[in-house]
């Protein structure tokens, strides 16, 4: 899957539903750029966001956190939320956006972005609960 | 200005201050062109979106690093205003599009770019958080800043 094909997939499809669920695929692809980057990041034990950066309450009411996400929102570690609410917000795109594909191979796409996004959620929920 | 697939390929590097905002403006592009390529009337009506979607996934990493630094000049200051008075007017783009698609009964597309509007709003209040903490502001600054949260608020309500 490369970033590069999206004009010429959304093309191809007919159906407008394929069209918004290939849309959705495709713009999963710059969170989970930044996602692996963050996670790099916080393996190397550094940490990109300033200390006064506030994450807001609205965004956990809004968005339906993991117990996981709950967690290290909990302790405190407010500069990581933007970062897991982007997680979860990727999560939920590709999951309703693969409800609306039939097609195999697009499926298949589905299943390998929200694999990656899983494992990269999981990998860094562990290295800022070890800190 | 930089292309789209430039602008990805940035968000991964390191060494760029690119993070959760660039990738949400990226991410706006996909849905952006299925709309452009689906419904009638969207590119006479938000033609120049694109553009202003591209220039604030490049700004929104400058906006980051300057946000952190301890001291910022004349110049810096007039760069993040131009920032700020940039999310208000796509933060404003937004909820234009959005009730385009509540008229037009695009529920799917309405329910995307709405989870991209709420995380926007949210991360320019907590962008801005800190420069307002700041004794430093020039009084464009409290202006520019003030619109650019009002456009939130008129969606909201």
């Amino acid at each position: 899957m490369n970033y590069s094909d999206y004009y010429k997939d959304i093309r191809k499809e007919k159906t407008r539903k394929e069209k918004i669920a290939i849309a959705s695929l495709y713009s999963l692809l710059p969170t989970l750029q930044i996602l692996r980057k963050l996670l790099n990041v916080l393996e190397e034990g550094k940490h990109p966001f300033p200390l006064s950066f506030q994450a807001t309450e609205k965004t956990e009411a809004v968005l339906s956190l993991t117990d996981q996400t709950k967690e290290v929102i909990s302790r405190k570690k407010k500069a990581d939320a933007a970062f897991f609410s982007l997680v979860e917000q990727a999560k939920t795109t590709a999951k309703d956006a693969a409800s609306l594909v039939r097609d195999k191979g697009l499926q298949e796409d589905f299943l390998w972005i929200s694999g990656e996004i899983e494992e990269i959620q999981t990998k860094s929920v562990k290295v800022l609960l070890s800190r | 200005m930089k292309s789209e697939e430039e602008l990805l390929v940035e968000t991964g590097d390191k060494k760029s201050s690119s993070y959760c905002g660039t990738a949400v403006f990226l991410s706006l592009l996909p849905l952006l062109d299925e709309l452009t390529e689906t419904t009638i009337g969207f590119e006479e009506g938000f033609g120049g979106t694109k553009l202003l979607i591209l220039r604030l996934a490049e700004e929104d990493g400058k906006f980051f690093a300057l946000s952190k630094q301890k001291e910022i000049s004349a110049s810096q200051w007039d760069e993040l205003i131009n920032i700020i008075a940039d999310y208000g007017e796509i933060i404003g783009t937004i909820s234009e599009i959005l009730m385009f698609l509540h008229e037009i009964e695009r529920e799917e597309e309405k329910k995307e770019l709405t989870k991209d509007f709420i995380f926007l709003s949210h991360l320019l209040s907590s962008d801005l958080s800190p420069l307002y903490e700041r004794t430093d502001q020039p009084k464009e600054f409290f202006s520019t800043a003030a619109m650019s949260l009002a456009e939130i608020q008129e969606e909201i309500q």
